[in-house]
C-alpha cells in the first residue's frame, strides 16, 4: 500500500493497519451504504402505530420503493400516517386493501403481536413479500402457522429482528467468530427505559385498544416485545439458542392497575452451561439498551448504532489496535467498532466513523427491500425469527408460571 | 437538541396524562434524531455527508424533513437571507459563509447541499418544529390544556386553565407579562447567557456583536422559533419592518445600537 503524500506517517500505518484488519475480518462494507436496482417495489403498511410510522419515515428514504397503501383500523392513527406516506391510499382493513391494490408487492407488517398471523398469512396467500415486525407471534400455536406458511410461499419473508444486518453488528460478529474473545464467560442484555409504556389515547375506548401489550391475555411482555430483539442478537453470534430459561418480574413504579410487569430479569442457559442474563426495566433508564458477550481475551458492547472491543490486559494484541480509535468509559478503554475504517482512516476521519449514518430500521428495511427485489437474501428470515420469537415465548412463559421451563429443542428444529 | 424539555398538561387522570406527556416527549426525542447535526444518523447528517462525498448528489428525505425544511427555505425567502439553514464553518481563512445553498424537491421529497464543508444546521427552527409536533401529539391523546418549553426559550401554549398561561419574559422586558393561549412564543438574543456573541448572519459570515434580544409570538411554534432568529439578524442589518408572508407579533428588548465583528 503506497501512502497518501499528505499523510502524517503514523496516520498512514494506522490506515495500513485498520485496511489489513478491515479486509480480512470485514463482512461486507457495502451494507454500511446499501445501494438499490433501478426497480421501485410497491408497499404496504399495515398497522400505522408508533413503529409503522418509524417504518414509513424510513422507507420514504430508500428510493427503490415506494409505499402505495397504508391500514390501520385505527382513524386517527391511519391519517397522521397518511400525513407522512405522500400518494399512499388509506385502508381501515387489510384484506380489502390487499384485495383493491394488486400492484402491491410487498407488505410491511407492524401491528400488534397478536395480530401477526392473520395478516402475514393474507398476505403469503397474496404471493407478496412479507417483513413481520418482531416479536413473529404471541404463541407457539400462531408462530408454528407463520413458519410453515413463510417456508411454503416463494416469496420473500423477513423478520424485523434489526441486529442479522446492522453493520456494526456484522462487524462484531466478524471478530467474535474469528476468536478473537476464545472462551465464552457469559452474556448478558439490558433494556432499560423509563417510560410508563402506556399509549394515551383521545377516548378510554380507544386507549383500551392501543394499549393491547398491557394486556397480560394479548402481551409477551417486556421479554418477548422487547427483550427477543437483544436474543436474536447473541442467537445470530452464537449459531444456537439456550435450553433452559427461568425468570422473574415485578412492579416497581408504575402501580396503575396494570398486570405486565414494569421490570423483569431471565436467564438463559446453554446446553454448555453458557448462561445469558436479561434485564428490562420501565422504572429506569441508565445504560440504555446494549449487550454484552464476554469473553476470556476481551469483551464486545454492543449499542445498536455504535459498538466497542475491550481487550483483556492478556489479550494479544493485533497491530491495527495500538492506532484504533479508543473510547473511555470508567475504568475501561473500548477500541470504536467502526464499519468503515478503511476508507475513513485512510481519509484522516475516523471519528467521523463513529456511529451508524443510518438506524439499524433502515438496514433491515433496506435488506429487505434488496432481497424483495432479487438483489440479497434475507438478514433474517422466517426460521430465525421464529425460533427467537419462540425463545421469548418460553421466557414470558418461565415468568408467569415462576418456574424453569425448557426451550423444547425439537420446537425449534420444526420452524 | 441539548436543552430541556417540560410539560404542564391536564389529563383525564393522572395516568393518562403522563402517557400524553411521554407520548409528547417522544415526539421531541424523534425531532432530536432526525434533525441533529450531531448524530451520524439524524437526516441532516446524510444530507451533509452527500454533499461531502458525492457532490451535488440529491438524498431522498422523509415527510417530517421535507416539511421542515420547506419552511425554513420560505423563511429564508422572505427574510432576504436573514435566516438560512445551509452554513459554512466560520472563521477559517477564505471561506465564504455565504455560499452554501440547500436545494430541495418536495414533490420528490429530495435535498441537497451544495457547498465545500457545508452543513446544515437547524437549531434556530427545530425546537419550535419539535414543540408543533409534540402539540399535535397532546391533542391526538386528547389533552387540550397543556404548555410546554424547550429551554425556557422556545414555549408553545395550548388551552389554558383560566385566560390563557402567564409568562413572563424577564429583566430584559422590564418584567413584562404576557398570556398565552393557543400560541406559540420564542426568545432569542444575539449573546448567550455567558455574554459571548453567537449569532452570526448567514449571508456575510459576521457575528452580531450587539446584545440585542426579541421576543416573538406566532400561531406556530416553528415559526415564533425561527423568526426571533431572522428578525435579530435583520436588525443588526439595520433592516426595521416585518418579514412578509408571517403572522406574528415581536417586540426587541433593547434599543438597536449594532455593530458588527466580519472574522
Amino acid at each position: 500500500m503506497n501512502p497518501e503524500p499528505n499523510l502524517h506517517r503514523r496516520e498512514w500505518l494506522a490506515g495500513a493497519g485498520l485496511g489489513l484488519a478491515a479486509s480480512w475480518l470485514s463482512p461486507g462494507l457495502e451494507w454500511l451504504h446499501p445501494t438499490f436496482g433501478d426497480a421501485k417495489l410497491a408497499i404496504a403498511l399495515i398497522g400505522a402505530g408508533r413503529q409503522g410510522r418509524a417504518i414509513l419515515g424510513e422507507l420514504s428514504t430508500i428510493e427503490a420503493c415506494e409505499v402505495v397503501a397504508v391500514c390501520d383500523n385505527d382513524a386517527t392513527r391511519l391519517d397522521a400516517a397518511l400525513r407522512r406516506a405522500a400518494g399512499a391510499k388509506g385502508y381501515a382493513d387489510a384484506a380489502a386493501m390487499l384485495e383493491a391494490e394488486p400492484r402491491i408487492s410487498a407488505v410491511v407488517i407492524a401491528t400488534p403481536t397478536h395480530q401477526h398471523r392473520e395478516l402475514v398469512l393474507a398476505a403469503l396467500a397474496k404471493q407478496k413479500h412479507v417483513y413481520c415486525e418482531a416479536p413473529l407471534a404471541h404463541s407457539i400455536d400462531d408462530l408454528t402457522a407463520i413458519s410453515a406458511a413463510a417456508r411454503a410461499s416463494k416469496t420473500v419473508f423477513a423478520s424485523g429482528f434489526q441486529g442479522r444486518s446492522n453493520p456494526v453488528y456484522l462487524l462484531a460478529r466478524s471478530f467474535f467468530k474469528a476468536g478473537t474473545l476464545r472462551e465464552l464467560a457469559c452474556l448478558r442484555a439490558q433494556n432499560h427505559r423509563k417510560t410508563s409504556w402506556r399509549i394515551a389515547g383521545s377516548t378510554p375506548e380507544r386507549e383500551a385498544a392501543l394499549n393491547w401489550h398491557l394486556d397480560p391475555a394479548l402481551s409477551l411482555g417486556l421479554l418477548g416485545e422487547w427483550g427477543t430483539q437483544q436474543f436474536d442478537v447473541f442467537h445470530h453470534f452464537l449459531g444456537r439458542e439456550p435450553r433452559r430459561v427461568r425468570a422473574g418480574g415485578e412492579i416497581r413504579l408504575h402501580a396503575d392497575g396494570r398486570r405486565v410487569h414494569d421490570t423483569v430479569q431471565a436467564q438463559f442457559l446453554y446446553e454448555d452451561g453458557l448462561r445469558q442474563d436479561y434485564s428490562a426495566t420501565l422504572a429506569n433508564s441508565f445504560e440504555g439498551q446494549h449487550e454484552v458477550i464476554a469473553g476470556a481475551m476481551g469483551a464486545i458492547k454492543l449499542a445498536w448504532t455504535h459498538g466497542w472491543m475491550f481487550k483483556e490486559a492478556d489479550a494479544p494484541t493485533q497491530g491495527w489496535e495500538v492506532y484504533a480509535n479508543r473510547q473511555q468509559f470508567h475504568n475501561e478503554r473500548g477500541i470504536t467498532l467502526i464499519a468503515d475504517a478503511t476508507k475513513l482512516a485512510a481519509q484522516g476521519k475516523l471519528q467521523e466513523g463513529v456511529g451508524l449514518p443510518y438506524t439499524s430500521l433502515y438496514y433491515a428495511l433496506a435488506n429487505f427491500v434488496t432481497a424483495a427485489s432479487g438483489g440479497a437474501s434475507v438478514a433474517c428470515g422466517a426460521s430465525e425469527g421464529a425460533r427467537t420469537t419462540a425463545v421469548g415465548i418460553f421466557a414470558q412463559r418461565a415468568l408467569l408460571e415462576g418456574v424453569e421451563v425448557e426451550i423444547d429443542p425439537k420446537l425449534l428444529e420444526s420452524l | 437538541m441539548g436543552t430541556r424539555f417540560e410539560i404542564v398538561l391536564e389529563g383525564r387522570d393522572s395516568v393518562h396524562a403522563r402517557a400524553a406527556g411521554e407520548a409528547a416527549l417522544a415526539c421531541v426525542a424523534e425531532c432530536d434524531a432526525r434533525f441533529s447535526r450531531f448524530r451520524s444518523d439524524s437526516m441532516v447528517s446524510r444530507i451533509a455527508r452527500a454533499a461531502r462525498e458525492a457532490p451535488g448528489e440529491w438524498v431522498a428525505i422523509d415527510g417530517a424533513c421535507c416539511e421542515l425544511l420547506e419552511r425554513a427555505e420560505g423563511l429564508r425567502r422572505a427574510s432576504g437571507g436573514a435566516f438560512d439553514v445551509a452554513q459554512r464553518p466560520a472563521g477559517r481563512e477564505g471561506v465564504d459563509a455565504g455560499s452554501a445553498t440547500l436545494e430541495l424537491e418536495p414533490a420528490s421529497r429530495r435535498a441537497r447541499l451544495l457547498g465545500r464543508d457545508a452543513f446544515v444546521d437547524l437549531g434556530a427552527i427545530a425546537k419550535g418544529f419539535a414543540l408543533d409536533l409534540a402539540a399535535a401529539s397532546l391533542r391526538e391523546s386528547g389533552v387540550e390544556v397543556a404548555l410546554m418549553h424547550g429551554g425556557t426559550s422556545s414555549v408553545i401554549a395550548l388551552g389554558a386553565p383560566r385566560g390563557g398561561w402567564t409568562i413572563s419574559l424577564g429583566e430584559s422586558f422590564d418584567g413584562e407579562r404576557l398570556q398565552l393561549e393557543q400560541r406559540a412564543l420564542s426568545v432569542s438574543a444575539a449573546r448567550q447567557a455567558d455574554g459571548r456573541a453567537h449569532l452570526v448572519d448567514p449571508a456575510s459570515g459576521a457575528t452580531v456583536e450587539a446584545d440585542m434580544r426579541v421576543c416573538v409570538t406566532a400561531a406556530s411554534a416553528t415559526d415564533a422559533d425561527a423568526l426571533s432568529t431572522a428578525l435579530l439578524v435583520r436588525a443588526a442589518r439595520g433592516i426595521p419592518g416585518e418579514i412578509p408572508g408571517f403572522e406574528y407579533r415581536a417586540r426587541f428588548a433593547q434599543p438597536l445600537h449594532v455593530a458588527l465583528a466580519h472574522p
